[in-house]
């Protein structure tokens, strides 16, 4: 047993408490089960263990759990992120294990959709079910151990019950934790019962100077620049929570916190990081300059979590602003190019129009195809390498509307970009709606994947080589992903083969206007 | 600024958890989702407390809802009449089959399913 006491103990299991080599994107490989390789290797590439002190401290951890951290200590609870291997020696003295994730039980995009297709339960639920088996969780919890578990996927809990219950899990929090949590911790340390759910709603929803700053450095040097999304997207969760833009010199103390600690590159996160500092979605060009220039000061290399491609057009043809920030992005002669997530969503301006009306704004969403591929066109040219996601499955999706979303990846082929299909998920306002499972995959649906998979192919070699993994340092990780890529093309043309569905060859050449 | 301080409205169910149950709950949220405080708390009373099998008829609830904070708490349904009685606020007790005598309270609307 440890000498040293820990009241509460936040953590996670391994495929979030990892930095995936620096490489964020990689950490979607553990979305999905081990493919092609030994499940060892796959986490290995995924989700390699994290430098921790020899009290099982991670070095980086993330950055929700950062936050509830920073919360607890400026209220003076005994509490610390502890990486998943060092928590059984904590365990016996703790008061409260408090657990996130963004994927629990593998129900969220893109897991789920490699659960249908390979049939194998990805990595990051085996991971979070190893996690939850350990003895000493259980032995803890006879001794009067309380679970409290939240995260953007706490609502998974209401579909596991049978898990729910077999681990004792006391309360599940859904929604933003900093105003609950207090009152959780107080419950349990005036030894009061504890409430079982807690929907959050969008008037408990913290204002920015109760957010705390982080205290530890967070993975991959993310740091939150907004909450909220303005544009009501029906689909999302995150859009039913009011906009608040972090103030600046908050931003630059958690970009400071986590280059002294050694995290010299940095995320900056929002749903739509180009609407920083803005009225609704008018675009605020002067706070985003300053926005980056405290961001190219500080850190080595920037990323942007997500943008909207209405975001990216507007700010391009209203302020030349991609291209300004891109100077800036670039100025330190290090960076070449910045990663950033997209969504896509669908090909079809009738389905644009239903489920995500303002996505588009300030412009129609009659006019969201050709939205889509200007934004596309600016960030190939000015290197921005995007992540676009498909929604496959939307409540009243037509195989017309599937046949414009194939139609548009097409004429997405020349712009370098990885384009990933993922099954809809009821979140959000749609979230009473049916779940989309394998049963209802038409040959539309396969269709628009294979248009997704072979793009994503053709691109993956070309930004590994050039931009993701160009050092000799990661010469190993470059070699394993290409073997993989080389693997994924074979059994992709061989189920092709064996369907009799003719190859699909994206362009190497972009077009330039 | 803490949640559970603050003011709440109150819908307790005693008695067989059924979609009739979940329907009623649901308009009672209906009709709280409209009103200034906008939180729920919603209370189980429960023969065993261990059990969990009423959380599949909530999911349905929690599904619908996106605009109030709801705290689902849970308790013995010996503790009903005692709660009751202790009551401060107003409180719609919902009631389905297999459900206790609910003793007379000016603060307490019952509902039958």
């Amino acid at each position: 047993m440890s000498a040293e006491k820990i009241d509460i103990i936040l953590t996670t299991d391994r495929t979030m408490m990892s930095n995936h080599h620096g490489k964020e994107f990689l950490g979607f490989m553990a979305t999905g089960p081990a493919i092609g390789m030994p499940e060892d290797l796959w986490m290995w590439i995924a989700a390699p263990k994290m430098k921790t002190d020899e009290r099982g401290r991670p070095w980086q951890a993330p950055y929700a759990l950062r936050k509830l951290e920073a919360l607890l200590l400026d209220h003076g609870y005994n509490a610390a992120v502890i990486d998943p291997d060092f928590v059984d020696k904590y365990l016996p003295n703790a008061k409260i294990l408090m657990l996130s994730h963004h994927d629990y039980f593998a129900l969220c995009p893109p897991s789920s959709e490699w659960w249908v297709i390979t049939k194998k339960e990805p990595v990051n639920a085996r991971s979070f079910k190893k996690f939850m088996e350990k003895p000493a969780i259980s032995e803890a919890k006879k001794r009067g151990l309380k679970i409290i578990v939240g995260g953007p996927s706490a609502w998974q809990w209401l579909y596991k019950i049978d898990l729910w219950s077999r681990w004792m899990v006391d309360t599940v929090v859904d929604g933003e934790g900093e105003r609950i949590v207090l009152d959780l911790v107080r419950k349990v340390f005036n030894d009061e019962p504890l409430p079982r759910y807690i929907f959050v709603g969008p008037r408990d929803v913290p204002t920015t100077d109760e957010i705390p700053l982080i205290k530890y450095a967070s993975i991959n040097g993310l740091v939150e620049i907004m909450r909220g999304c303005p544009r009501g997207c029906r689909f999302c969760s995150v859009t039913l929570r009011s906009l608040r833009h972090i103030p600046l010199e908050k931003i630059e103390k958690e970009i400071m916190v986590n280059v002294e600690q050694g995290v010299r590159n940095g995320i900056l996160h929002s749903e739509d990081v180009l609407l920083y500092g803005s009225r609704g979605i008018n675009i605020n060009p002067d706070a985003l300059i300053k926005l980056h220039q405290v961001a190219r000061k500080h850190l080595r290399e920037i990323a942007w979590s997500h943008a909207s491609l209405a975001a990216i057009k507007n700010a391009e043809e209203k302020y030349k602003l991609v291209s300004k920030i891109m100077e800036i992005v670039k100025s330190n002669g290090v960076q070449s190019y910045l990663g950033v997530e997209v969504g896509l969503e669908t090909g079809s301006p009738r389905l644009a129009k239903k489920i995500m009306p303002a996505k588009s704004l300030p412009y129609s969403p009659e006019s969201w195809p050709q939205i889509v591929e200007d934004a596309f066109m600016i960030m190939h040219e000015n290197n921005i390498v995007p992540a676009a996601t498909i929604i496959l499955g939307l409540p009243e999706e037509t195989p017309e509307d599937l046949a414009q979303t194939a139609e548009l990846i097409d004429r997405l082929r020349p712009y370098r970009s990885l384009i990933v299909p993922m099954f809809f998920v009821p979140m959000g306002l749609l979230k009473n709606k049916d779940w989309f499972t394998d049963i209802k995959i038409t040959d539309e649906h396969v269709e628009v994947m294979r248009r997704c998979l072979w793009h994503s192919v053709h691109w993956a070699e070309d930004i590994i080589n050039k931009f993701y993994l160009n050092k000799p340092t990661t010469a190993p990780l470059r070699f394993m992903l290409k073997t993989f890529l080389k693997y994924v093309k074979w059994k992709s043309r061989m189920i092709e083969r064996k369907l009799g569905l003719t190859s699909i060859h994206a362009s190497a050449t972009p077009i330039m206007r | 600024m803490t949640i559970l301080d603050q003011r709440f409205y109150n819908v307790w169910y005693v008695g067989e958890i059924n979609e009739d149950g979940v329907d009623r709950i649901i308009e009672c949220l209906v009709n709280y989702s409209s009103k200034a405080i906008g939180r729920v708390r919603l209370r189980f009373y429960l023969k065993n407390i261990q059990d969990l099998s009423y959380i599949a008829y909530v999911r349905r609830i929690l599904l619908q809802n996106t605009s109030l904070s709801i705290v689902i708490e849970e308790k013995l349904v010996e503790d009903l009449e005692r709660d009751i009685k202790s009551a401060e606020d107003e409180i719609v007790v919902i009631k389905n089959r297999g459900g206790l005598e609910i003793p007379l309270s000016e603060k307490i609307k019952i509902v039958e399913v």
